[in-house]
């Protein structure tokens, strides 16, 4: 393969990521600012619901679920790999528990939505489309069908940002790009690191 | 006024991408992400047929052929071939099968008198083929590349060879033939996304396009001027906002009547009541929690009522959910 | 593909594919041949540097650039190199070059013909002023030494084209027809994305090339230097001609190929008064010719002249020529008929026995991104579909007949059943390249082209092609030359196409759906 486009990526240790729980709330006692930084960006009540049991996401059995909330769709991609480096996009800062939007009632009758900013790691990486990608499979695989999911890269990442968006959430390029076997390919060894 | 579903069927197992009826028979079409186009008779929601294990990716787009002593269609696939289906002795059969674009082919439609037949596609090109009255042969004509970014969507005019061309460059593009080629005659743009798809209205003496957008809004055009190699086209209406995500398909009913579906699931109507366009009928969840793709307006094919009175008009529509719905407006 | 290669008013006439383009990383990964692993370091100055895990030893790396050849050996777009040309073959360039070899090279330029009734329009001047104009202001601002018309190089592909035919026609056992390989947009097209086109190409060199060597050989020998000391500009009427002089085996052969638009953009820019560079004569300078034209460049002054054909340079044309005259030498007398296609950018040229009125054989004019799809698909069975041929004819005829006029069983042109296929991709051929200057008006591009024709038919004929094909000037030159200095006939004549393989790299494959 030829050399990485970002050689020198910032790596963030694994133990400081955000995870449900004791870890989560370690993390906000170390970083006050961290902790207001999520405050702002997630819906309280959902925050509030952290205790409850994580739902099977894709049960049907019940019309009210427990409403997914960042730190869900946060797992669910925050172990990508990315496709340069051996590292996933969680470690690299590429997805961001405080830029994850989640509305949703948790009926399953009504829809839902999910707003992912993410953070290429340098501002003219070419492949902010295919991370971008691999994100929207995960989640189109593994979240209810009553989400509706827009992903954007975070204002000022990249130098196409507009492009990237457009492309990132133009259904049909999607769905088209998901025929494409050597792009299947590169996506399932991104996803192979999830758990 | 209400809004009623007539029926739905289960049609496929994936993502109904587009539907189609036929302009004289009861006949209606599918295309799905399953790579399969069904057919079904509308008078009692019966499979006709099955057109099967011919493209290797997504079925996108389905449009009846409006002339020939027999039924036919087309279907343009992700698999960047176009696939020609007719009745033949009572059997459905594939009649060709048309290569030329690069990749995925999004849209395909067929003019007036069935003369042309356009695809368009991500390789941002439109391709105008001439057909026979056997559908065996296709010819290019013309390949027009002006849109700047994929073609979603191509519509004809059902009373002039007029074509009208919706990209993901956020224009729509108006085509015509001059000499012996096809230029583009006019240009709109006012839409701040991808425009997925247009429809003309259906009358002889005013030359109107609908218009819908990933912006979420469903516009009115109107045609002021033409002559042969230039058309001056106007922006009449924004249509009232309802849709909250985009807009994926727009029709134009006979009576005047435009009907809007998109990612939001809602089906919406539109009647032009005292100088203005209203919202007359909004179905919030047309296909339950998913996206709804494609709307068409058809004439009602079975009584609407106990006492047999017809005076609806009917809409189908097709989603993510893999149904078609029928639905009917009175 | 023409039109990419400018910003604004020419059309894309073949486009661009749409995987991508070789990533630039691969440019300095493949030079590096080995191995060992190495990791990137960037120093504290911001220089990356290479260091082997092996042995610890550094290698400073250079910026990644595409190269023209990264773009043409890519199965992708071609915006990369849409900016590599404009940046590596324009007329600031030009002026750069001109300054930093002004010691160590010999200038030269060769114009087209094209080229020189795009500018004559332009400027409202007769063609031969153009010349007058072009010659004069080259040498004397710029230090160019010498400059020649494209004919002779012309002359020598058609022949070598005809040979080529005609040997095959009568000799071979395989028929199937040969397409021509002068339009570099079709070469390409064919190329990147129909690989199963290439067993038809018929591989003759196009005249920019051949002229490009000839002028070079003599150059370097007349001035005792080297090929690569001799710099050699070459004016056309597509932004492709860059591409096929920057393809690999030709990369000395043309250094910068330069379009009338961007001679009259240099003109423009240098505050040239072209009056100060032409004289009242009226008539053409066939003096300046000779005394341009490389000491033995044969014929100068008819370098200068056309032959018959299309605007294009009429191969399809000579080669039925070269036929009937290979049957009249058999004691077989017979005519040609011209047969219209299904639009004005489809002709064909069919030879038939008089007496008879049997087909002897056929060459045809395809001109045009559609037509170049019919044609393309026709050579391509594809199990269930047929391909049409001619049906809007056979519909005008059906039409005329319904309208009174016996238009029945009109024959109609087929070039894909013939012996050779005249392919150019812009509509109208190269009078209609995307390099011809149409003084920024793009909305009446019908009336330049008719125009331009007119202009390009006025020019005067040569008689070499007409007369005789073995033992005319020209064929004697060319023996002499490739006898003189050693160059083969693959040198001479053949480009090396090869299929390119689409990129599959994760960059291509991910940043392209």
């Amino acid at each position: 393969m030829s050399e990485p486009i970002n050689a020198n990526p910032t790596v963030l240790d694994v133990n400081a990521l955000p995870t449900r729980g004791e870890d989560h709330k370690q993390e906000k006692a170390l970083d006050s600012q961290v902790q207001e930084l999520l405050s702002l960006a997630i819906d309280h009540g959902v925050d509030s619901d952290v205790q409850s049991q994580a739902p099977s996401l894709l049960s049907d059995s019940e019309e009210q679920e427990d409403p997914i909330d960042p730190q869900e769709i946060f797992d669910l991609i925050a172990h990508i790999s990315d496709p340069e480096h051996p590292l996933t996009l969680g470690q690299l800062a590429v997805v961001n528990l405080s830029d994850i939007k989640v509305i949703d009632s948790g009926n399953r009758d009504e829809m839902g939505e999910v707003i992912i900013k993410i953070t290429p790691t340098i501002t003219h990486c070419s492949l902010a489309t295919l991370i971008g990608l691999g994100i929207r499979v995960r989640l189109d695989r593994c979240l209810p069908v009553r989400f509706r999911i827009t992903i954007l890269l975070k204002e000022g990442s990249h130098q196409s940002e507009n492009q990237v968006n457009k492309q990132l959430n133009d259904k049909e390029r999607v769905a088209a790009a998901c025929e494409n076997d050597q792009l299947l390919n590169v996506i399932s060894k991104m996803l192979a690191t999830c758990k | 006024m209400s809004i009623r579903l007539v029926r739905s069927l289960e049609a496929h197992t994936d993502k109904v991408w587009s539907v189609s009826v036929h302009n004289r028979l009861p006949l209606l079409a599918t295309a799905s992400s399953d790579k399969s186009c069904k057919i079904y008779d509308l008078t009692n929601g019966e499979l006709v047929a099955t057109l099967d294990d011919t493209h290797k990716r997504s079925a996108r787009s389905v449009a009846w052929k409006p002339t020939g002593q027999e039924p036919s269609l087309a279907c343009g696939s992700f698999d960047s071939t176009i696939s020609i289906w007719g009745k033949d002795y009572d059997e459905w059969s594939l009649l060709a099968v048309i290569e030329g674009h690069e990749n995925e082919v999004k849209g395909v439609a067929w003019s007036k008198d069935g003369y042309f037949l356009a695809s368009c596609s991500r390789d941002k090109s439109i391709w105008i083929w001439e057909a026979d009255d056997d559908n065996e042969e296709f010819e290019c004509i013309s390949v027009l590349q002006e849109h700047s970014q994929d073609v979603k969507h191509v519509v004809w005019s059902q009373y002039e060879d007029l074509l009208a061309s919706s990209s993901y460059d956020d224009t729509i593009r108006l085509w015509k033939e001059d000499d012996d080629d096809w230029s583009c005659v006019a240009q709109l743009t006012g839409h701040e996304g991808t425009v997925w798809c247009s429809d003309f209205e259906k009358s002889e003496t005013s030359t109107r396009l609908v218009s819908g957008s990933d912006d979420c809004t469903v516009r009115v055009w109107q045609r002021t001027d033409a002559n042969d190699s230039e058309e001056t086209w106007e922006l009449q209406a924004i249509l009232p906002q309802c849709h909250k995500r985009a807009v994926y398909s727009v029709s134009w009913s006979p009576s005047g009547r435009i009907a809007s579906v998109g990612s939001d699931g809602q089906l919406v109507v539109y009647e032009y009541q005292s100088d203005q366009w209203e919202i007359t009928h909004v179905q919030k969840l047309s296909h339950g929690v998913y996206e709804a793709n494609s709307v068409q307006w058809c004439k009602p094919y079975a009584a609407d009522d106990d006492n047999g009175t017809t005076t609806a008009e009917w809409l189908i529509t097709g989603g993510d959910d893999g149904n078609v719905n029928v639905w009917s407006i009175s | 593909m023409s039109a990419l290669l400018s910003e604004s008013d020419l059309n894309d006439f073949i486009s661009p594919g749409l995987a991508c383009i070789k990533p630039a990383g691969e440019v300095r990964a493949s030079s590096n041949g080995d191995k060992s692993e190495y990791e990137i370091q960037i120093n504290g100055q911001g220089e990356a540097f290479e260091v082997s895990i092996d042995d610890g030893t550094t290698q400073e790396l250079t910026q990644a650039s595409i190269s023209l050849q990264d773009c043409l050996a890519c199965s992708g777009c071609i915006t990369s190199a849409e900016e590599v040309l404009l940046a590596k073959q324009t007329h600031k360039v030009l002026l750069e070059d001109l300054s930093k070899f002004a010691n160590s090279k010999v200038f030269a330029f060769s114009i087209s013909h094209q080229s020189r009734c795009s500018l004559a329009s332009f400027w409202g001047l007769p063609t031969y002023k153009v010349d007058e104009l072009l010659i004069n202001l080259m040498s004397e601002k710029y230090g160019f030494k010498f400059a020649v018309g494209t004919e002779l190089g012309r002359v020598m592909s058609i022949q070598r084209t005809n040979e080529e035919l005609i040997q095959r026609k009568f000799s071979s056992s395989e028929k199937s027809v040969q397409l021509s390989s002068i339009c570099p947009g079709f070469v390409l097209y064919v190329e990147k994305t129909k690989p199963e086109i290439l067993p038809y190409m018929l591989n003759v060199k196009s005249p920019q090339q051949i002229t490009g060597l000839t002028l070079k050989t003599l150059i370097s020998q007349q001035m005792s230097i080297s090929l690569e000391e001799v710099y050699h500009l070459s004016i056309m009427p597509c932004f492709d001609k860059k591409l096929e002089a920057a393809r690999p085996e030709d990369a000395v052969d043309v250094d910068c190929v330069l379009t009338p638009k961007e001679i009259a953009e240099l003109i423009k820019e240098e505050e040239i008064n072209i009056k100060d560079y032409i004289t009242t004569k009226d008539e053409p300078p066939n003096e300046l010719y000779t005394r341009a034209a490389p000491y033995h460049w044969p014929s100068p002054v008819e370098s200068w002249s056309s032959n018959v054909g299309s605007p294009s340079g009429g191969y399809a044309e000579n080669y039925i020529i070269a036929l009937q005259r290979h049957y009249r030498t058999k004691g077989v007398e017979t005519e040609i008929q011209h047969i219209s296609g299904k639009n004005s950018d489809v002709l064909e040229f069919r030879l038939v026995e008089t007496s008879t009125g049997e087909k002897l054989g056929s060459s045809s004019i395809v001109n045009g991104f559609r037509n170049i799809q019919n044609l393309v698909r026709k050579l391509k069975p594809s199990g269930k579909v047929k391909i049409g041929s001619g049906l809007a004819a056979r519909r005008r005829a059906r039409k005329t007949a319904n309208a009174g006029s016996d238009a029945k069983d009109e024959p109609v042109a087929d070039p894909s059943v013939g012996d050779f296929v005249e392919v150019m991709a812009c509509p109208g051929g190269c009078i209609n390249g995307g390099g011809i200057n149409n003084g920024g008006n793009t909305t009446d591009n019908k009336k330049l082209i008719n125009e331009l024709t007119e202009i390009y038919e006025q020019l005067p004929l040569i008689q070499e092609l007409n007369t005789t094909s073995d033992n005319g000037i020209v064929s004697e030159f060319l023996n002499q030359l490739q006898r003189s200095f050693e160059i083969t006939d693959d040198r001479m004549f053949k480009y090396k196409f090869s299929a390119i393989e689409k990129a599959t790299d994760i960059l291509s494959v991910g940043s392209k759906w």
